[in-house]
């Protein structure tokens, strides 16, 4: 890590976490002064991330891709993203709330990992690897929103307040999260085809991103055809997060050999 | 009892029950695939229990789609809306009805949703799954592979009978096709001196037609049959002589197992019994500990060369390119050392359409993605009134 993609990077994490607090307390204690800084704090730190990024992708000559730290810089990036746009109205910014602190605990994570440049091996140079990659961080984007959401609605029922636009949201972010999941899985199995001859090889990376992927099928499946909606939904929305979790950090901690040498150190 | 059945094929717990069912399934093969190669998971993946999962998912599924068809076909019409939760019924779109009921309850929403291509997508997305399953169907019993090694600059003719290594022969592909084979060119780059490569490219010539190949871009000469590029390594060049001839009693190039650097692999000569072991280093350094190659060009080649006489130990000697070994009656000479590429020629009937089961869900889920719709929602306000919201609200009396 350079020294300016390290004081930007950390500076990013500092100002969610402010954004967060000043989220968390706004809501707590009635502030609407701290709940109008929420969205400012992110942006901001939004602001330091892309400044992270745009620094490490000109140092590795390449997106970064490679390794947990780079990977959480990408996708830490699309989360923060999505959740500025998708809770960017006052009376969604619970959502927002809530999806911070998953970020704040990702890139916190980073720091245990190797943050030495590693290069852009053969296999990886294909289109495919782009438009495979843009998708998974779109849907785990959304698949952790939703998870933020989820968490929102449980603590807005809780006090007693009226929470079906959150239940909109969860729906609306689960559908859009299942939908590029579909586009990493089909991509991902396009490349594979091209890389290894085989367009599924059982690796354990791809049986959990499958795993995700009918779990949440399973949770619309719930919610449009059994009309499961309300705590139930929420609360699976944030234990399907944990397949995700597992899908692309979980396996590759725990197997040894897996094709997707992507996440390592 | 018929009926029952019929109630249970085409229900929607059924479907999330078989689904979840799934994701245990999966869970198995994931744990498996943990620990065991990766051939052990394919076969525990077509053990018998998962083809029956994928045949009541599939019937399930056919069931579900063909009791809906018309409703979803219905639903397709632009005068129709469909309303979900509390309301079940279909309107006209030309005279949208006052919302008369309010909800019965504190907190329950009425949603109108008009998106007539919703559900083409649901239909587009199940169908899928049916053109995925004949995919994989045809690739179980067609998939064949062959792999062969050509080096740098070398001609080759390959019959079916002529690859290396193939797979067993399938009921629908039998045999490999003849390939007339020249490689032109490998280019490789590696990163430091690791085995990683940063480039891997090949120019081919294949039945008088030139292609260019890299790691993850195989050569398509036709939609079943493919041609990948698998594996690189080094081949010598080497000669036999006798003492006094000045025509070698033997040349050609060995394909052996000598990268990466520090592998040791052996050749047998067709006159003599001598054992010839080879251990290649592409960039010779000698250590305190020994030899070792800095990268894995060929910037400083060597082979470190012992030879054997069944058991006996004969001779150790380090050499390069151009240069020989005595050994016993005979000479051995390395002339030069070929880069050289492994392929893998891939048969299977099954790509194109599982590619095509692809585009279809893609393509049913997009369709599933909110467009031009109309959407209203009656929440309950903070005041306790009833709050219409939505986009594209049209005239509404309430």
């Amino acid at each position: 890590m350079t020294p300016f993609e390290g004081i930007t990077y950390w500076t990013a994490v500092l100002l969610y976490a402010l954004a967060f607090g000043s989220g968390l307390a706004g809501s707590l204690f009635d502030r609407s002064f701290l709940r109008r800084m929420l969205p400012l704090w992110t942006l901001a730190g939004l602001v330091s991330h892309l400044a992270a990024f745009v620094s490490r992708t000109l140092h590795v000559k390449h997106v970064p891709t490679m390794g947990n730290y780079e990977n959480i810089l990408t996708g830490a990036l699309f989360i923060v993203i999505l959740a500025l746009w998708f809770f960017r109205k006052p009376e969604r910014q619970a959502g927002l709330t809530g999806t911070l602190p998953f970020i704040i605990l990702l890139m916190g994570f980073s720091a245990f990992s190797d943050t030495v440049p590693r290069p852009f091996v053969a296999s990886l140079k294909s289109y495919w690897l782009y438009v495979h990659i843009f998708f998974a961080w779109w849907a785990y984007a959304s698949f952790t929103a939703a998870a933020g959401v989820a968490a929102a609605y449980l603590s807005a029922i809780r006090k007693g307040k009226h929470a079906e636009r959150l239940e909109e949201l969860m729906f609306r972010l689960t559908a859009f999260g299942l939908i590029t999941d579909a586009v990493m899985i089909a991509s991902g199995s396009i490349w594979a085809r091209d890389l290894w001859g085989s367009y599924w090889s059982w690796d354990p990376v791809e049986t959990w991103s499958l795993i995700s992927f009918l779990i949440y099928g399973i949770i619309l499946h719930l919610k449009i055809t059994l009309k499961w909606k309300g705590k139930s939904l929420a609360w699976m929305l944030i234990a399907a997060l944990m397949t995700v979790i597992l899908s692309f950090w979980g396996v590759n901690l725990i197997v040894e050999k897996s094709l997707h040498v992507f996440n390592v150190g | 009892m018929l009926t029952r059945l019929y109630d249970l094929l085409t229900s929607w717990k059924l479907s999330v029950a078989l689904t979840l069912t799934g994701a245990l399934y999966f869970l198995f093969l994931a744990i498996w695939g943990a620990r065991s190669p990766s051939h052990v998971v394919q076969t525990i993946s077509q053990m018998s229990p998962y083809i029956l999962f994928y045949v009541l998912l599939l019937l399930n599924t056919l069931m579900c789609v063909l009791r809906r068809l018309k409703l979803l076909t219905g639903l397709m019409s632009g005068s129709l809306i469909y309303l979900p939760d509390n309301i079940d019924w279909a309107l006209t779109v030309q005279e949208l009805p006052p919302i008369r009921r309010k909800p019965r309850r504190s907190g329950e929403s009425i949603y109108w949703i008009r998106h007539r291509y919703a559900s083409l997508g649901t239909l587009l997305l199940h169908l899928s799954l049916f053109v995925l399953a004949a995919g994989f169907s045809l690739s179980h019993f067609s998939r064949m592979e062959g792999s062969f090694t050509a080096g740098q600059g070398q001609k080759l003719t390959l019959k079916p009978g002529h690859y290396e290594r193939t797979t067993t022969p399938l009921p629908l592909t039998r045999k490999l096709p003849s390939l007339d084979v020249t490689l032109t060119d490998i280019r490789t780059e590696f990163w430091e001196n690791r085995l990683l490569f940063t480039r891997f490219t090949v120019d081919i010539d294949i039945n008088g037609k030139t292609h260019h190949a890299a790691i993850n871009d195989p050569i398509y000469l036709s939609p079943f049959l493919t041609v990948r590029l698998t594996s690189f390594g080094y081949a010598p060049q080497y000669m036999v002589l006798l003492d006094g001839m000045p025509v070698p009693l033997e040349e050609g190039a060995a394909r052996m197992n000598i990268f990466p650097p520090g592998q040791r692999d052996y050749l047998v000569t067709q006159h003599f019994p001598h054992r010839i072991y080879l251990t290649l280093y592409p960039d010779y350094v000698e250590t305190a500990s020994g030899p070792i190659s800095i990268s894995m060009k060929l910037k400083n080649p060597r082979f470190v060369i012992e030879v054997y006489r069944g058991k006996v130990f004969l001779i150790k000697k380090t050499i390069g390119p151009g240069e020989a070994i005595p050994i016993e009656e005979f000479i051995f000479s390395v002339v030069q050392i070929l880069p050289t590429a492994e392929f893998t020629v891939v048969r299977d009937l099954g790509i194109p359409f599982i590619f095509l089961s692809f585009i279809l869900s893609l393509s049913g889920l997009l369709m599933r993605l909110p467009g031009r719709r109309s959407e209203l929602m009656a929440v309950p306000s903070e005041s306790g009134d009833w709050q219409l919201l939505g986009k594209n609200i049209p005239e509404i009396r309430t």
